[in-house]
């Protein structure tokens, strides 16, 4: 993993103040290193923090970072940076920031990143930053599947405009995010509070970090909040929890898997669930103790791209049972966790 | 590409743990592929249809027909399962991974 370049998506819903986090995070200092791939130069207001202009499509600001617009597609974009980064013609920039239209999916980027056949090789997925705005933001997630999606893939949910929205409304809309995506770290764009360091580090491919990550969903996911689905016909000590956001058919929850996982079996299984089910499953990640493992695994996933399974050094808390946290859209917790009960043990 | 066989590549799927899943009782990536192959087959028993290895590095999936595809991960198996029965696959389903 180390080596490639991480890429960190900036996503959210029209209005939702994309460009207003975006021109914060190009007054940091941390961005001396970075480029950032938008749609319109005009958009994000830079003439004041522009130092040259490298040619119609890249721009130098004064922090050194490199401002890309997207003509095309993504890939040739990316490929086309990349080579200039390579030729010298730009900085060497160390992270890739690319801002999506406020109607786009983030799993096309994701999936250009992690397949395309040149791309994989120079860059890697860093995490999703997804803004909300605190105005709008309850009745854009009710109303716009996009902009549920959006919320659903987050890893980072940062709330936005919350200096003119009612005070009264903010702590639904928090609940509301947390009930979606539990496991998304959930700030607010105050200048004061904001750390662009926490916004686009500490995923899970991050060696220093990686642990911390982990940490942070799985605590994000309580135990006490969970709703109990009733008797299955599960193994005794595999156990379901869930929860539904209010608005939506989007569900996040967990399964506590059987100690020594079979892989092969384990992988099987999600593989086909995905086959069958991908668009409908929006987030998995696990923390597994796998057989023949000295350590345990990681995994996650948006919709049908998984990360490759990646090691922690070690549990990041007492309890070593492994879990998988998922959110589904219109998908039975219920029936997920006895599919999987039945090929864990019926075809290992 | 191997020169002998023509074969494209290695086996890059995330669901491939050999080299990834570390420890002293980590299987050697044959070992596992053998597995996988096995466990895919028990899977699609309902659809009588069967997975082979194939050079190492591709799968041959069989139908009941005699229909045959060769594929390179785990996705197109199922794809490939599917297009050789004409049946698609839900591991939600009831008592039977097929769904008609």
């Amino acid at each position: 993993m180390s080596g490639r370049i991480p890429v960190n998506v900036l996503t959210g819903f029209l209005g939702s103040g994309k460009t207003s986090l975006l021109n914060r995070m190009l007054r940091d200092p941390l961005f001396n290193n970075c480029a950032v791939l938008i749609n319109e130069f005009g958009d994000i207001g830079i003439d004041h923090h522009l130092v040259d202009r490298v040619d119609g499509d890249v721009v130098l600001l004064q922090s050194g970072c490199i401002c890309c617009t997207i003509r095309g597609d993504l890939a040739s974009a990316m490929r086309d940076l990349y080579e200039r980064r390579e030729r010298g013609d730009v900085p060497a920039f160390t992270r890739l920031v690319i801002e999506t239209t406020g109607l786009a999916d983030p799993v096309p980027v994701l999936s250009t990143v992690m397949y395309d056949r040149i791309l994989q090789h120079h860059f890697r997925v860093g995490n999703v930053v997804t803004t909300v705005d605190a105005v709008n933001g309850a009745a854009n997630l009710g109303q716009f599947p996009e902009c549920q999606k959006q919320v659903a893939v987050a890893d980072r949910l940062v709330v936005t405009k919350l200096d003119i929205a009612d005070p009264a409304h903010t702590p639904a809309l928090w609940a509301q995010l947390s009930q979606t995506n539990p496991g998304a770290l959930c700030v607010s764009l105050n200048p004061v509070e904001l750390d662009v360091r926490n916004l686009l580090g500490m995923d899970v491919f991050e060696l220093s970090s990686k642990g911390e990550a982990v940490a942070h969903w799985l605590q994000a996911t309580p135990q006490r909040s969970y709703l109990s689905l009733g008797p299955s016909n599960a193994r005794p000590g595999m156990g379901v929890h869930s929860r539904a956001g209010a608005h939506l058919d989007i569900v996040s929850f967990s399964l506590v898997l059987p100690a020594l996982l079979d892989w092969t079996v384990f992988s099987v299984w999600l593989s086909l669930l995905l086959h069958a089910h991908g668009a409908q499953v929006l987030r998995v990640k696990g923390l597994l103790q796998v057989q023949g493992a000295d350590t345990p695994v990681v995994i996650h996933g948006v919709q049908q791209l998984v990360h490759p399974p990646t090691h922690l050094e070690s549990w990041p808390s007492p309890d070593h049972s492994s879990r998988l946290v998922m959110i589904v859209r219109a998908l039975e917790p219920q029936r997920i966790q006895d599919s999987l009960t039945t090929y864990l043990r019926d075809f290992g | 590409m191997c020169g002998i066989c023509g074969s494209l590549g290695g086996e890059e799927h995330w669901s491939s743990g050999a080299g990834r899943i570390r420890g002293e009782g980590s299987p050697t990536r044959r070992a596992e592929r053998a597995k996988r192959i096995r466990v895919i087959n028990r899977v699609l028993t309902a659809l009588r249809v069967t997975v082979s290895d194939w050079q190492g590095r591709l799968y041959l999936v069989s139908g009941p027909t005699g229909k045959q595809l060769v594929v390179d991960s785990l996705p197109h198996i199922w794809q490939a399962a599917q297009d050789v029965t004409g049946c698609s696959l839900d591991p939600l389903a009831q008592h039977a991974q097929a769904a008609p």
